[in-house]
């Protein structure tokens, strides 16, 4: 993308611009909370439990006992309280970093997985895996899981022998097995196949309620779970470059592959990693709030804006700040990416140019 | 041909016994054992606990159990850990329940896209066009619950009809008509709940996939053939943009087994979303396994109708 | 174009066809005010569906609440915790004791059979209660059954028995044993060698016969004995009638190893269940054991439907081997003899019931009862609002907002359990009374009742529920005082550093509080608790858990440092299995690992005792010894709530016949539906029962 486009952007398509600011500004107040609400002595407190400041309304005074131990802008709960006389305002200001940050931090995670893989499935698709090296890979890993499983023998029995014939797949004996089995592209393939078999709500659900509550084990459950979209296009993207001459140049050069991979063909592929980035963003942060929803979401005392929303909605009828209030924040951040992404997908594919 | 459609298959085969496998290593080397026994209320003795485990199996080693599960499940044997059901005939029931719930959604959901996306593309830029575009957009945005909520508060405080569950408790009066209406009823704010997000997407992937096509010569020419605007959009430009929405057709298979926990719960309808997610949290095996095992097979059956329909679909492709 | 009309009119209709199907609905009027049926049903909401529907198998509250209504027991609890008669009319407690005579000893059998009936009662009270003495011969007994792990009963076991005398007494005497040790001597123990006077032939060895010798062969062996005298006029709702057969077959139910029955615990001590006629049941113990009598609650099980023949016909029909009663149909459809019938199930959607015409205390005067599963919460409130549903798990701050309002009711009770935060004592610096005594001084749990539960929770200072009388209200609160709080920490060796908080050596006062997720206040009581003590210096982190998790390695694997959670007990003061020091080990419930040894003392003397006041008295100074030890922040004792419509009422016919209303009032224990048969929805608002 170069200037001269960017400034096209803004002309045609205002709509994605002022997602794109949207974006920005969401960042800006994110960074901005953080700085606000963090350590133990924070300028705007969102831990701070005032039982007798309890559901207080938007833009309410605070009661001469709070004003008294703290400091408030203008004196006054900007956003209202919660059921625990906690701040919105402050909680919703680190709930913007945290909501943030696991948002980045999954695509980040399924955007790293996802290239890798689909890297390796686009350009070394057509090298083979021989079938004692398969053979050998699952004894190896079937061992692996039993050992885990407490089945201690068997499992280091499997193990062993995978190791083993790994070692030995060179030997003459063995060499003549080793026919031509799978494809890496193939494999690859299959196994993505696999991953997506399991439909992702549900397994994000088994996962989240298996493992302990943290904020980083949903960050990790979500982007092991979303980085298949990108690999496909990766591998999409790679397999098309792959055949085209300044690839095919750069292999006569004598360039190592890696520095192949990285410093030409990536930079081309990374449109519709960048677009699914974008949008992914915007699904893990839904996707927080609907496991907060369900009690599953990042535990006390981070605030999210999913578990806001979530802690809100039994006080729908008493205060219905609570629910509106991370409600809309949500729909404008998401909104936001989604207009952001948008964008971005028009300017990288070729064939919407009009 | 027949050589594709068999190698194909073989291949989903060997995918779908690593998806077993796979997901019954996910469940099994979680913590958290099952809860119907809860070893916290004081009139659970230990060998109780331990009774129970060795009644569920859960003291062979890990093979065996895979084996026994496996085979029970095609056997039709299992049972549930909850209640002792058989876990076919649950899921049955449950699934029954959510059928007409994920028809009527995704009827709703074609049969509206494609008009809007249509309508966006031939009048791109217009004003309706960015009103819809921008529609489409807060659907997608809004998070499901927050728009349930306030869904049924706004229905509930102005109409004063009920709207959760499958259909009005309350109802007196027998007559069939008067049952079947409301059970329309009861699906319409649900499904249309479910829809909006698909509508949202499906609608702007038509309208980007008619762009596409009407950039391209063919079209050009129709228009200086002198063709009128209706013939060039719905017989020339129209067929060739479906293409890709007939291999979509093949995905909508995996949908049967789907369901929204968030919707099931907050409607109250006794769907296969909630029966996934009891099971989960009561961790209940073979339920939990025997979805997934569902699932994974209509995932690879529904991109196997697609290839198939690809096949014939697309008059380039020939093998 | 046809495709382009396709395409605009095919939408068109089915937004219009769904849109019409609006008018065919009715509306919450109709359903409720112009709908006369809807007063004779009673419809209740609930957040989780039923499990099981079989009251020796169920352990989930929602099974409860519909096995109440099904099924009955042979007495249960009323409004004063007193024991009501349901299916037995009157019950008698008696007690046998015999006693071993040693072959060995110079003391002929016929000796001391003597010295027995000669006890008087003015030294020896126990003896008032004899009834009859008798000398019983040798004689070969075969063991009582006794369930294990391998879960078979003894096969061929026998006990040789020597000359025995048998006592039998009108009332249990807890002193009895000693008593007869002091008539008999200390000599006449002396030499006593179990293993040689009574011998035991059985064909299982090993740990599992010493089991045997332990629980069985005792000197003195008390036997109590209750005889229950059931009512004649008891039908189950297929028309059969209830009989002592249908009780034995419960007890022996509930014992058999195949069904898994969360209750076999409670009938552990029972040695023997006997038919002495069709409406007489004697039940023999094996042991002094004061709760027995209410143990008799749960609900009778009709024989004739659950029995080997019937579960066998049911496997015929099925096309099945075999059937166990936990596979049986019989969960999904039950039948039994209390006031509602059952009719349908509808998984995961309502369970319909209707009033048994047959009940013997007169039928219920709702025609219907339906348990409705709506899964959310808030969608439950808008529902009661509407009218469509009766009651429904209400939260605090919602009975706050309705209080004053004249269409509702609202009743609050102590609830049968307490909240807490438990330390796990075998970590530091939980070990040190000190480092306890000051974080319970930190928290101010008065601010938490009022502001957290609104008012709806009551201050404890112990282990037993506060409206029992085993409560020790003499025990005072700890008081709320940080400052003082941070002198104990000092004086326990902690400093205070510059940035605030505690220090011992290098280590920082810190750990970690856990609760289990999806209980909206206990959540809340940890953000409040972490506060208090972030206050006063101490670094707390907290964590939510999920349930099957929290139980399976947090609390069964001792994992934690501090933990919140809540006790259900039961009426009977048997704290066993919380507060024994044997009782620490994993998945065990004393997982805070409280031992100390006047308090075991205590709770077995409670255990043993019959006598009501001794236990009081023991129960009291139980009490404060826990209360110094602070094993836990006993915080609160939390109300229930409920909102009703407040239109029903109890209706009752006095003795002339006429009817007569009153006002629904909970009991002690929170159970409020306790004459649930009596309640009837009122047209209008009854003017006689308005509350000033």
């Amino acid at each position: 993308m170069r200037m001269g486009e960017g400034y096209k952007l803004i002309r045609n398509d205002w709509v994605g611009f002022l997602g794109l600011c949207l974006f920005l500004c969401f960042l800006g107040i994110s960074v901005l909370g953080l700085l606000l609400t963090r350590g133990s002595e924070p300028i705007l407190d969102p831990k701070k439990v005032r039982l007798h400041e309890k559901l207080k309304p938007p833009m309410c005074k605070a009661s001469p006992e709070t004003i008294a131990n703290e400091k408030l802008p203008f004196g006054r709960f900007l956003l209202g309280t919660d059921d625990l006389g906690r701040d919105v305002f402050a909680r919703m200001l680190q709930g913007a970093y945290v909501s943030m940050s696991v948002g980045f931090v999954s695509v980040g995670i399924s955007v790293l997985i996802g290239v890798i893989i689909g890297g390796i499935s686009g350009y070394y698709g057509d090298r083979n895996i021989g079938l004692i090296t398969f053979l050998s890979l699952l004894l190896l890993i079937a061992g692996i899981i039993l050992i885990i499983s407490s089945n201690r023998s068997l499992g280091l029995l499997l193990s062993c022998l995978g190791v083993i014939s790994l070692l030995l797949k060179k030997t003459r004996f063995l060499k003549q097995m080793d026919r031509q089995f799978i494809d890496v592209d193939s494999f690859i393939m299959r196994i993505v196949d696999i991953m997506l078999c399991f439909p992702s709500f549900f397994l994000i659900l088994t996962v989240v309620v298996v493992l302990p509550p943290s904020i980083y084990n949903i960050m990790i459950v979500i982007g092991v779970t979303s980085w298949m979209g990108t690999a496909r296009f990766v591998r999409a993207e790679f397999l098309a470059l792959r055949e085209l001459d300044f690839v095919k140049a750069a292999k006569l050069l004598g360039l190592s592959d890696m520095k192949i991979i990285f410093v030409h063909m990536l930079p081309n592929a990374i449109g519709p990693v960048l677009v699914s980035a974008t949008l992914g963003v915007a699904s893990a942060i839904l996707v927080e709030a609907g496991l907060s929803f369900l009690g599953l979401g990042v535990p006390p005392p981070h605030a999210t804006w999913g578990n806001i929303l979530s802690d809100g909605k039994n006080y729908l009828f008493d205060a219905p700040w609570l629910t509106f209030i991370p409600g809309f924040t949500i729909m404008l951040v998401v909104l936001s990416f989604n207009l952001f992404g948008e964008a971005l997908r028009d300017m990288v594919n070729p064939k919407l140019k009009s | 041909m027949v050589k594709f459609i068999s190698k194909n298959l073989y291949q989903r085969a060997i995918t779908l016994f690593f998806v077993s496998i796979v997901s019954f290593l996910v469940i099994y080397l979680a913590p958290g054992k099952p809860t119907q026994v809860d070893p916290l209320n004081p009139k659970f003795t230990p060998e109780l606990v331990e009774r129970m485990r060795k009644e569920f199996n859960l003291d062979k080693p890990i093979y065996i159990q895979y084996l026994l599960f496996y085979n029970d499940l095609f056997s039709g044997k299992l049972k549930s850990w909850k209640d002792n059901q058989s876990v076919m005939k649950k899921i049955r029931d449950r699934f029954l329940n959510s059928l007409p719930l994920f028809i009527l959604g995704t009827l709703i959901t074609w049969t509206i896209s494609f008009p809007i996306g249509i309508y966006s593309a031939i009048k791109r830029g217009s004003f309706v066009d960015k009103t819809v575009s921008l529609l489409s957009y807060f659907f997608i945005s809004i998070p499901g619950f927050f728009f349930a909520y306030i869904l049924i508060v706004f229905v509930v405080k102005v109409f004063e009809v009920p709207v959760i569950g499958m259909n009005t408790f309350g109802l007196e009066e027998t007559s069939l008509l008067t049952i079947f209406m409301d059970r329309v009823w009861h699906l319409v704010i649900p499904s249309f709940l479910g829809a909006t997000g698909g509508i949202a997407i499906l609608s702007r992937y038509v309208r980007s996939q008619m762009l596409e096509v009407l950039d391209n010569e063919y079209i050009r020419t129709a228009w200086a053939k002198g063709l009128s605007p209706d013939e060039v959009y719905y017989r020339h430009a129209l067929r060739n943009a479906l293409l890709p929405f007939i291999t979509m057709f093949g995905m909508i298979i995996p949908g049967l087994i789907g369901g929204s926990v968030i919707i099931e719960s907050i409607f109250s309808w006794p769907g296969l979303g909630r029966l996934a997610y009891e099971a989960i949290m009561a961790r209940d095996y073979p339920v939990v396994l025997t979805l997934n095992f569902i699932s994974a097979c209509l995932v690879l059956l529904g991109t196997f109708l697609s290839d198939i329909l690809y096949l014939f679909a697309d008059p380039r492709i020939r093998l | 174009m046809l495709v382009k009309r396709l395409l605009i009119l095919v939408p068109l209709i089915l937004v219009v066809f769904l849109a019409q199907s609006y008018l065919w609905v009715p509306s919450y009027e109709e359903q409720t005010k112009g709908n006369p049926a809807r007063l004779t049903r009673y419809i209740t909401g609930s957040i989780g569906d039923a499990a099981i529907l079989n009251p020796i198998l169920s352990s989930d509250s929602a099974s409860a609440e519909i096995e109440n209504l099904v099924f009955e027991g042979l007495l249960d609890r009323d409004k004063d915790l007193n024991l009501r008669p349901r299916v037995a009319e009157s019950w008698e407690i008696e007690e046998k004791a015999y006693v071993l005579t040693n072959p060995n000893s110079s003391r002929k059998p016929e000796d001391v059979l003597s010295v027995l009936k000669e006890a008087r009662k003015e030294r020896f009270p126990s003896f008032g209660s004899v009834k009859e003495v008798r000398l019983l011969p040798p004689e070969s007994v075969n063991c009582p059954p006794v369930y294990t792990k391998e879960g078979k009963r003894p096969s061929n076991c026998v006990i040789h028995y020597p000359h025995r005398i048998m006592i039998s007494l009108s009332k249990v005497e807890p002193e009895l044993t000693k008593e007869i040790e002091e008539l008999l001597g200390e000599d006449f123990f002396k030499d006593f060698d179990l293993d040689g006077i009574v011998s035991v032939e059985s064909e299982v060895r090993g740990e599992f016969l010493q089991r045997m010798k332990d629980e069985f062969l005792s000197l003195i062996e008390e036997n109590p004995v209750i005889t229950f005298h059931l009512r004649k006029d008891v039908y189950f709702h297929d028309g059969h009638a209830l009989t002592a057969e249908d009780v034995k077959f419960t007890y022996e139910a509930i014992m058999d190893p195949k069904n898994l029955s969360p209750r076999a615990a409670d009938f552990e001590p029972v040695k023997d269940v006997e038919v002495v006629d069709e409406h007489t049941v004697r039940i023999t113990y094996k042991r002094l054991y004061s709760p027995a009598i209410g143990t008799w609650g749960i609900g009778i099980l009709p024989k004739h439907l659950l029995d080997k023949k019937a579960l066998e016909e049911e496997a015929r029909r099925k096309g099945k081997e075999s059937i166990s009663i936990r596979e049986s149909d019989f969960n999904r459809s039950p039948v039994g003899s209390g006031p509602f019938v059952f009719v349908e199930w509808k998984a995961d959607q309502y369970i319909k019931l209707k009033r048994f015409e047959r009940y013997w205390e007169g039928a219920p005067n709702y025609h219907e009862y339906v348990f409705r599963v709506i899964p959310d919460p808030l969608t439950q409130e808008m529902e009661f609002y509407s009218g469509t549903i009766d009651s429904y798990s209400v939260l605090p701050h919602q009975v706050e907002r309705l209080r004053n309002d004249p269409n509702f009711q609202n009743f609050s009770g102590r609830s049968f359990g307490y909240t807490y935060v438990g330390f796990n004592l075998q970590r530091e610096p939980f070990n040190d009374i000190r480092v306890r005594k000051a974080l319970a001084m930190a928290i101010d749990v008065e601010k938490i009742i009022k502001y957290v539960v609104y008012g709806q929770g009551e201050r404890i200072t112990g282990p037993f529920p506060i409206q029992t009388p085993y409560y020790n209200h003499d025990v005072n609160p700890v008081p709320y005082d940080p400052k003082r709080a941070v002198e104990l920490l000092m004086e326990a060796g902690y400093e205070r550093q510059p940035d605030g908080f505690f220090k011992k050596g290098d280590k920082r006062l810190a750990f970690t509080l856990i609760t289990n997720s999806g209980n909206d206040i206990r959540k809340a009581i940890l953000a409040i608790v972490q506060d208090y003590w972030r206050a006063i210096g101490v670094d707390v982190r907290t964590d939510l858990v999920e349930w099957s998790v929290f139980v399976q390695e947090k609390v069964g694997k001792r994992d934690f440092d501090a933990l919140i959670l809540g006790w259900m007990m039961g009426v009977e003061p048997d704290l066993y299995q919380i507060w024994h020091s044997s009782q620490t080990g994993p998945f065990q419930l004393n997982f805070v690992g409280f031992k100390n040894p006047l308090a075991d003392e205590l709770i077995l003397k409670i255990r043993k005792e019959y006598d009501e006041e001794k236990r009081i008295e023991y129960c009291h100074r139980l009490h404060e010894v826990i209360a110094q030890e602070q094993p836990y922040i006993f915080l609160y004792c939390p109300r229930w709530t409920a909102l009703l419509d407040s239109r029903i009422v109890i209706m009752e016919r006095s003795e002339d016949g006429k009817i007569q209303y009153r006002n629904i009032t909970p009991s002690k224990t929170g159970n409020y539906m306790y004459d649930f048969n009596k309640w009837i929805k009122l047209r209008e608002k009854s003017l006689l029962l308005d509350r000033g």
